[in-house]
């Protein structure tokens, strides 16, 4: 089985993440799987970016705590950087490197300070190589710097004995629509760095020939949720912009053949007042977000519980609370997206573990808000929308021919005399809903308790029915739902040493280190929650919560909802993406004893 | 076939206070539906939080009472949504001056086809009698214990700086004149603002009287003409906007014009706006086929993900 990681980084704005970008096309073109991961800090030019990729001839899921290969533009990458109060901003990725593994860098590197005698370091001229780059396609240096991530993708793609033509295929196919000039640099940048690469003859490190399978598509997580949108009959996108959530609505936008109106308007108060109104007009609506502008929208989505209105919030969950850490990671929304809102009123809350399932749950997110006419949240994490992963084509294909779009008691007709009765008091409690402009009928909705006809009414005994209306949905999407969108469950948690229970992101590194001692329950639905959660859990001999977050809040939530208290956790909460080999460590840690396990790899 | 008033009662009763100028507003704005020729069906009334907002309830067309401060948002949904809908907005001057100010100038931006008709008392009546972004700085009124600390904000000024296309005002007791205007807003292309200075017996009787209205209100001179004559003149846009704003810079509560300060048909819409990007009004794509199945065509995405 090949298994290899690599890492590149730079200033911020200097385009590493399209030499990431590149290098994991001709990986997925060479029939590799590709799970890549971008680290930034909140800034456009200048501070520093990672990128690391993790190569497979196997389904992965997760990222290495180590890499084989990282290659390296600037020092600052390699040695680290200090803040004037002389903090450390990074510490540099010599240590991220597996012993025995190979570390490129600039020429202008002093290599006797790296200190570590037990990876290979090669030095390569990157100045040099774009000087020559400047020289032979006559013109200026500066603005050939680009190209150092061309050069950066040749030497690993040498490295990794990956033949230069799949390159520039990969090259030519990117910048196809950049112009004559942009292809010519960079197809002599890969010329030029093989030529220096060839005088410094360096040993080939694994080789990842070209291997057969099934075609498959490179994307990046937020890129699955805009693609479960589309395919959920989403026709209108409202967001304001914030870390991590806009590139979803970004890549909207610059697809209009999707047909999805994007509009960016003043606030997060304004977007979810739009998404709302959308929807009573009869149109699926949605917007993306992160915690901060999650927060602003909350007593809307106390409107839409109470006015039964069907909405989709995507919240891609960042770093907490307040402004927190805008670029990384977290999972410490949970408690707040089952609670949002003042007042008792029945939602969906849902999370995706991986880029597939993000689209699959995207899309049916829709379908349950129109089923079950209620808020639906889907919490996201920028450890999923930032994940660049190769995506069988397959996949997507079967996702759109068997899905189907079901809009629930949407009518054009009352059947009975008289007005409309928007909130009917039925049998299931779901009431026939009218798009206005397309009906014989027109129909009110209010904010205030109401009657069946949508009027204001405070009346005790109707005050009753609608509160038991709005708050018996819960029973009635547990009872409609299969057991598959609700929870993934891996293993036998009755034959298991350990059940791991987790929600989200975490599911990439559990699954790729799990083996026969544990079994693993992902919940996908997390609100409302299976009883059978709460069974399965009991059935086990021991149990341990994984999640990223401080206050172990699915453990908590579990705990609400079933009584249960998981005895063990492992946590994360430094902002950074769990790993597989850390996760690995930490159940064996869990399965020697400890009770409690922080993560802190970077 | 036409509508009578009768048509247009919901079969709620308004528990507005004796003398409100909202009854006035509510019977203005029944009239304008009819005199507009409007299908009730396709219009929907949406409303913010306060005595203003139960409006829509009293009305028979499409109502949706939303959030405090939060009515023009939802109305751009609506609206955007479906285009062939009218859209009204019934709400107060707390409301959209107040808690909602944001959404009232940054709807300026967008041209939305929506019809603002603002209940301007001066005063929070519904929670009884503090005061509003609306009332000048030291006046003192019956719901409240101590005269006005803040100064006011002009509604009207702020919407032509804004980008509004249509501003108005209007007063609550005056059927006639609210009728017309709402009428003219409602064949207005664009968005438009009627602010209704409106009676509120209960908490500001003091600046919201029929007397009051009658001796401190007039209607703009008859030479006065707010229209903008040739849309496309940027010149006579900024002239007849300067011409408002030079009137309303001016006026004191004592002394208050009604009547249309300005309009341009500004031909683009934001609707018209989103229609050069080739899509079809969101109401009108059919999302699924008779399978059920999603009609999106995922095709050029999916070559681009391609490596």
């Amino acid at each position: 089985m090949i298994d290899v990681s690599w890492m590149t980084g730079g200033k911020q704005g200097t385009g590493i993440d399209s030499a990431a970008s590149l290098f994991s096309k001709t990986l997925v073109r060479n029939g590799y799987n590709v799970y890549g991961y971008r680290e930034y800090f909140s800034n456009i030019k200048g501070m520093h970016s990672f990128f690391t990729v993790r190569i497979s001839d196997k389904e992965i899921n997760s990222q290495s705590s180590k890499v084989d290969l990282a290659v390296f533009p600037d020092k600052e990458s390699v040695f680290g950087e200090r803040n004037e109060h002389g903090e450390v901003i990074h510490d540099g990725h010599v240590k991220d490197i597996k012993p025995g593994g190979t570390l490129v860098v600039d020429k202008s590197v002093d290599v006797n300070q790296i200190g570590r005698h037990d990876i290979k370091v090669i030095q390569v001229d990157f100045d040099q190589i774009i000087n020559n780059v400047a020289k032979k396609i006559d013109a200026k240096a500066s603005d050939v710097m680009i190209a150092k991530n061309t050069a950066i993708v040749t030497i690993s793609a040498y490295l990794f004995g990956i033949d230069a033509e799949t390159l520039k295929e990969v090259l030519n196919r990117e910048f196809s629509n950049k112009g004559e000039n942009i292809i010519r640099m960079n197809i002599s940048t890969v010329d030029e760095t093989n030529e220096r690469l060839k005088t410094l003859s360096p040993a080939v490190l694994t080789k990842l020939s070209p291997i057969k399978d099934e075609k498959k598509l490179l994307l990046e997580g937020y890129e699955a949720s805009a693609i479960g949108k589309a395919i959920g009959g989403c026709k209108m996108q409202v967001y304001y912009p914030i870390t991590p959530a806009s590139d979803e609505s970004v890549f909207l936008e610059s697809h209009p053949e999707l047909g999805i109106r994007v509009i960016q308007p003043e606030s997060e108060l304004a977007v979810i007042g739009m998404v709302t109104g959308a929807s009573i007009a009869g149109v699926r609506a949605s917007t993306s977000t992160s915690g901060p502008g999650f927060a602003l929208m909350t007593e809307t989505i106390s409107y839409a519980g109470m006015t039964e209105t069907p909405i989709v919030v995507i919240d891609h969950q960042r770093g907490a609370p307040a402004t927190g850490l805008p670029t990384r990671t977290e999972q410490a929304d949970l408690e707040f997206a089952v609670h949002q809102g003042h007042g008792d009123f029945d939602r969906i809350v849902l999370a995706p573990g991986d880029l597939e399932e993000a689209m699959e749950i995207t899309a049916d997110a829709f379908n349950y808000a129109e089923m079950f006419q209620l808020p639906v949240i889907v919490l996201n994490e920028k450890s999923i929308s930032q994940v660049y992963k190769s995506v069988k084509k397959s996949y997507i294909d079967d996702l759109k021919a068997s899905y189907r779009i079901d809009r629930g008691k949407l009518t054009d007709k009352a059947g009975y005399e008289g007005d409309f009765k928007r909130f009917k008091f039925t049998e299931d409690g779901i009431s026939p809903r009218l798009i206005p402009g397309k009906s014989d009928h027109v129909m009110w909705i209010a904010g205030d308790e109401h009657d069946e006809y949508g009027h204001p009414y405070e009346e005790p005994s109707n005050r009753i029915k609608m509160m038991e209306k709005r708050n018996s949905k819960g029973k009635l999407i547990l009872n409609s739902l299969d057991r598959s969108k609700k929870f993934n469950l891996y293993g036998s948690p009755e034959k298991a040493e350990l059940l791991i229970v987790s929600w989200g992101s975490p599911k990439g590194a559990i699954l790729d280190t799990l083996d026969e001692r544990s079994a693993f329950l992902q919940i996908k639905l997390i609100e409302p929650l299976d009883e059978e959660i709460g069974r399965i859990i009991r059935s086990a001999k021991r149990a341990v919560c994984i999640e990223e977050n401080i206050g172990g809040q699915l453990r908590q939530h579990i705990a609400s909802k079933t009584g249960i208290k998981i005895e063990n956790q492992i946590l994360k909460y430094n902002g950074r993406i769990m790993d597989k080999d850390e996760v690995k460590d930490a159940i064996d840690r869990v399965l020697k004893g400890e009770k409690r396990v922080i993560l802190n790899g970077y | 076939m036409a509508i009578s008033l009768s048509d247009l009662n919901s079969h709620e009763q308004n528990d507005w206070c004796p003398q409100c100028g909202d009854t006035g507003i509510l019977l203005s704005v029944k009239n304008a539906i009819i005199q507009a020729g409007l299908d009730p069906k396709k219009v929907v009334d949406v409303s913010g939080i306060g005595c203003s907002s139960k409006l829509p309830n009293f009305v028979n067309v499409n109502g949706i009472h939303t959030l405090h401060g939060r009515a023009i948002p939802f109305a751009e949904g609506v609206k955007i949504a479906n285009p062939e809908l009218t859209v009204l907005v019934n709400a107060g001057d707390g409301d959209t001056y107040g808690i909602g100010v944001g959404h009232f100038i940054s709807a300026g931006r967008r041209n939305v086809d929506i019809k603002l008709l603002i209940h301007d008392n001066g005063v929070y009546g519904l929670t009884k009698g503090q005061i509003s972004p609306t009332l000048q700085e030291n006046l003192k009124v019956k719901g409240w214990p101590e005269p006005n600390i803040n100064s006011a904000l002009d509604p009207l000024s702020l919407a032509i700086l804004a980008g509004y296309t249509f501003v108005a005002r209007t007063q609550s007791y005056n059927v006639k004149e609210q009728t017309e205007l709402i009428v003219k807003a409602i064949q207005h292309k664009g968005l438009a603002l009627i602010d209704i200075l409106q009676g509120c017996p209960t908490y500001n009787p003091e600046f919201t009287s029929t007397a009051w209205f009658s001796a401190h209100t007039h209607p703009l001179p008859n030479t006065y003409d707010g229209k903008v004559k040739n849309p496309s003149d940027l010149n006579e846009v900024n002239d007849k906007k300067t011409q408002a704003l030079k009137i309303l810079m001016t006026e004191t509560i004592e002394d208050k014009h009604t009547g249309l300060f300005f309009q341009w048909e500004n031909p683009d819409t934001f609707e018209e706006r989103m229609k050069t990007r080739g899509m079809p009004p969101p109401i009108d794509a059919e999302i699924k086929d008779s399978d059920g199945r999603s009609t999106v065509d995922l095709s050029k995405v999916m070559e681009e993900l391609s490596v």
